[in-house]
């Protein structure tokens, strides 16, 4: 109490105007927000809101009396746009006026009258269910902000917080990177409430725990943490808290950002940390113990710990049959290696190892090859650079003209390049199949990554052949083994061989072989389900009375 | 571990060292002139050898084919001569804008005149350089010089060296009148004990204009055309002789190389019409021993056929006894294919066929003692028993002797 006087005395003292402050950078402002205090004087609080928020046209401030005689004054504090008028019509404004006899009553039976009027409010006329309360301007300031309307007593240094949160948002839609045949079509939104109700939709139990956590100074981001106690390493999610506590940033647009500031491998060009938009992905995650990062405000939700293996996996996999889904892993495994290795597997066999390819073949190629200036491995690499040229103009060319030009510009850019003699045929297909199988990993984050890992390997492949890409295989391969990701081995279940998690890795076997989830992230609740799940003919004996038991 | 900023600059020496190396060993396509079939002769100058090379030309091979005129030869022919193969390779560099490329050539062709004086002196460059390969087909050419050879072109195949390869697939797949070796399996009668190397025979052979009429290529001599048939003898590393087709056929049967011929009997009940039997298994097993001091070799020929074709089915042949002679007539044909290669072999006094490797594998000391004289007396001595197990397992869609109503 002694510092709160302190403090009120000090505040009084070397106050600031705020229009003394009007060169102050950020931090001087902010620290000057944090030292302010809230008084109970109406009109210096009405003073310093504005002086916060300076001109902003969506601050509304409105003054409105409870009780007859002896009146109090309310000032109700919110930002246009950011509240649901309804609501706050209802529930704020429309019982603080209706209930004014009421309070007449209550606040002259029994002074002080604003304390009173105060309690009131909180306990009995506000039809809002969340209402929070602050003593400090700043949080009051975060409040409003964040779409509350801040109730002010006159004589009470508090503010009331109703939570009268409406804007507009985006609807529930289908992901957009990562759409399915067969599956929910739903996808995350912005709104990490609406996220979270949408995991909770998946997974009922009250034990699937939902922490909440705020990063950046400015943008003051709820970080949502959710994961299955019991089942989810304790270890795991406390070092997730951890990380995500010691961040320390001025904003967090995206959870990509967080990815940055919180993954095992920041140097790696393979990321250690999940991210998709589909939320039966998430939840068949934190079923096999793993933890959920939502971020608010984007759509992009994270998942650890990650192997090598997740990031091949489809949640189409698991709806197909086992036939589907162990084929279609195979394909993109395939892919994987097409799109690192190819263009620079076709450089290093013509450059360097001639005999390797069948006679016919290798004549043909030397064919395409006459008249063209450029050894092989520019030629390549002005392919692929022009195609990806291609493809990134594609991302930003809006709708209407983009697969016009995306169409024109591989046929023509391939037809004519090859009819100028600027390069060869064989190697448009390779560069185009290439590109092609680059969009077959399902996560985004792996797919370019890898891709642009090709460059390297062509350099190697140019100079020293066959011999060069194994190297870069291999130096790829000593840095897969040695990523972790929170605790498992990045490379896990190929390396180190964890036999009965084969059965999800690179094949997709039958979900009634699959009785165990993965031993590294749910040690503690190892057995999913009962071993004797294969559909089988009924026993015999067990049929109906009506087949005719004599 | 070292530090992070000793890392990086690891890193980037490492980078920094692959383009310092450059990229040695680099060769493009285009600067490469691939060598599709390869021809040793004597040269002209006295003590040197003649190599003329079958160079592929690409562009002509890919488009040239719907040809406005006279079709573009899809490749090109060049000589050049020198002390050894490889001094006559190196010289090729004057004449050839391109290096040759050795990796993907099919043919060896030797000239006739070169093979007898023995071509121990030329193989060695087809073994040591890291570019040639053991598998090429080696030939000798019986009508002239190796380059001559190399100047056909046949139907159906841009590049002769193609259309050869596959005259031998299909030649020794369909009637066994050929051999299919390549510098490995040669070197390894060469070296072998008790068994002498043999080659494919090229030559030219006349035919009248009317029976093979030619495509667009302009030939001089239309009458002449090229054929794979038959096999040439070493003995060691000299040409001694020839075979022709039905001693070829033979000496593939002791070797177990006789699948999918064809053996040609006469019907049991119309000994003036012919049935064709197709091989379907075809194996071959040479044991020695010795009795009294003397060799005596047993070469058991099993034999599976089906039968192919019968002229005049008119006339019903009763199926069990037919069956048997026409088994019987098939180990006599065979038998005395096999006794005709033998007879040539011991003409020519060359083991192709392995009699003294299975001996020396039977009987390694007493081998010791025949070994010098071999050729020359041993193989000519040594008593041969043949038997063959002939069998007919099937006769295709009909039964045997499907009657035509006249």
């Amino acid at each position: 109490m002694i510092g709160r006087l302190w403090r009120r005395l000090r505040g009084r003292r070397d106050r600031k105007r705020w229009k003394d402050l009007s060169d102050a950078s950020f931090s001087e402002l902010q620290d000057y927000v944090e030292s302010e205090v809230l008084t109970g004087d109406l009109k210096d609080t009405e003073e310093k809101i504005r002086g916060a928020f300076g001109n902003s046209s969506d601050l509304t401030l409105r003054y409105v009396n409870l009780g007859a005689n002896p009146r109090v004054q309310i000032l109700v504090a919110h930002l246009d746009g950011m509240v649901d008028v309804v609501s706050l019509t209802n529930g704020v404004i429309r019982p603080i006026l209706e209930g004014t006899l009421y309070a007449s009553e209550h606040i002259s039976k029994e002074p002080p009258r604003r304390k009173v009027a105060y309690a009131l409010l909180k306990q009995q006329l506000i039809h809002i269910s969340t209402v929070k309360e602050t003593d400090s301007l700043e949080k009051a300031l975060e409040y409003i902000g964040r779409g509350f309307a801040v109730l002010f007593v006159e004589g009470v240094s508090r503010g009331l917080a109703c939570e009268v949160k409406g804007w507009a948002e985006r609807d529930v839609a289908e992901p957009g990177t990562e759409a399915t045949v067969r599956g929910p079509r739903q996808g995350f939104v912005e709104n990490s409430r609406v996220n979270t109700s949408m995991l909770r939709r998946m997974i009922v139990s009250p034990l699937l725990w939902v922490e909440e956590m705020q990063v950046g100074a400015i943008t003051k981001t709820t970080i949502t943490i959710a994961h299955i106690k019991g089942i989810a390493d304790d270890g795991v999610v406390e070092e997730v808290r951890r990380r995500i506590r010691s961040i320390e940033v001025d904003s967090i647009l995206e959870s990509g950002y967080i990815e940055e500031y919180i993954e095992d491998a920041p140097y790696s060009p393979f990321p250690t940390i999940l991210r998709t938009e589909r939320p039966d992905k998430v939840a068949a995650a934190l079923l096999e113990g793993k933890v959920a990062i939502i971020t608010d405000g984007t759509p992009f939700a994270l998942v650890v710990p990650a192997t090598f293996t997740s990031f091949f996996v489809a949640s189409e996999d698991y709806y197909e049959r086992y036939f589907t889904g162990t084929f279609m892993r195979l394909l993109r495994i395939v892919a994987f290696f097409v799109s690192l290795i190819s263009p620079s597997i076709y450089v290093a066999i013509t450059t360097f190892h001639q005999e390797m390819l069948p006679t016919p073949l290798i004549l043909s190629i030397a064919a395409q090859r006459e008249g063209v200036p450029f050894v092989a491995v520019i030629e390549a690499l002005f392919l692929e650079l022009s195609f990806e040229f291609l493809r990134e103009a594609g991302i930003r060319l809006p709708k209407v003209i983009g697969p016009a030009i995306s169409i024109v510009g591989a046929l023509i850019l391939g037809e004519a390049a090859v009819r100028a003699g600027l390069v060869s045929s064989a190697l448009v297909i390779v560069v185009a199949a290439t590109s092609m199988a680059s969009f077959i990993s399902p996560i985004y984050s792996m797919a370019i990554n890898v891709h642009l890992l090709r460059f390297p390997i062509l350099f190697l492949a140019g100079s020293l052949g066959l011999f060069g890409v194994i190297m870069g295989l291999s130096a790829i391969l000593i840095h897969l083994s040695s990523l972790r990701s929170f605790g498992v081995p990045y490379l896990e279940p190929l390396s180190p061989i964890v036999f009965p998690e084969w059965k999800d890795s690179l094949i997709r076997l039958p979900l009634w072989m699959m009785d165990t989830r993965p031993k590294l992230t749910a040690k503690k609740e190892f057995i999913r389900q009962d071993p004797k799940q294969k559909p089988r003919a009924p026993d015999k004996g067990s049929g109906d009375e009506a087949d005719g038991q004599q | 571990m070292p530090k992070p900023s000793n890392r990086l600059s690891l890193v980037i020496l490492t980078i920094l060292l692959l383009l310092l190396g450059g990229c040695w060993n680099r060769r493009e396509v285009e600067s490469l002139a691939f060598v599709m079939a390869a021809g040793i002769d004597k040269a002209a100058e006295g003590g040197k050898v003649q190599v003329t090379v079958q160079i592929a030309r690409p562009a002509a091979l890919v488009s040239g084919g719907q040809g406005s005129g006279a079709m573009e030869r899809a490749f090109w022919l060049v000589s050049s001569t020198g002390y050894t193969p490889f001094d006559a390779v190196r010289n090729f560099s004057m004449q050839s804008s391109r290096r040759l490329f050795w990796a993907h050539n099919q043919w060896l062709v030797l000239g006739e005149e070169m093979a007898k004086e023995g071509i121990q002196d030329i193989l060695d460059f087809s073994i040591r350089d890291g570019e040639t390969r053991r598998r090429v087909k080696l030939a000798v050419f019986k009508s002239g010089k190796a380059s001559d050879f190399l100047q056909t072109e046949l139907e159906m195949e841009r590049l002769s060296s193609q259309a050869y390869i596959g005259i031998l697939q299909t030649g020794s797949l369909s009637s066994s009148s050929v051999v299919d070796i390549d510098i490995h399996h040669f070197l390894l009668a060469l070296a072998g004990e008790g068994i002498e190397p043999v080659a494919i025979r090229a030559e030219m052979i006349h035919r009248p204009p009317d029976i093979d009429i030619r495509g667009q290529i302009e030939q001089i001599d239309i009458s002449s055309a090229p054929r794979i048939a038959g096999a040439a003898v070493f003995r060691g590393p000299k040409l001694v002789g020839w075979l022709d087709r039905p001693e070829t056929r033979g000496y593939n049967w002791v070797v177990g190389k006789a699948k999918s011929s064809i053996v040609v009997v006469e019907r049991p009940d119309a000994p003036t019409k012919y049935v064709g039997i197709e091989m379907i298994r075809a194996g071959s097993k040479i044991k020695s021993e010795f009795t009294n001091g003397k060799p005596k070799i047993t070469i058991t020929i099993r034999a599976e056929g089906a039968v192919g074709d019968i002229q005049d089915m008119f006339v019903v042949m009763d199926t069990k006894t037919a069956v048997a002679s026409m088994e019987r007539q098939m180990a006599t044909v065979i038998t005395n294919d096999i006794n005709a290669a033998l007879k040539k072999a011991r003409e020519l006094g060359s083991d192709i066929f392995g009699l003294g490797q299975s001996i020396y594998q039977g009987y390694p000391k007493e081998w010791k003692q025949l070994r010098d004289t071999w050729n020359d007396e041993g193989f000519k001595e040594v008593e041969v028993k043949i038997e063959v197990k002939a069998n007919i397992r099937r006769s295709g869609l009909t039964e045997i002797g499907t009657p035509v109503r006249r």
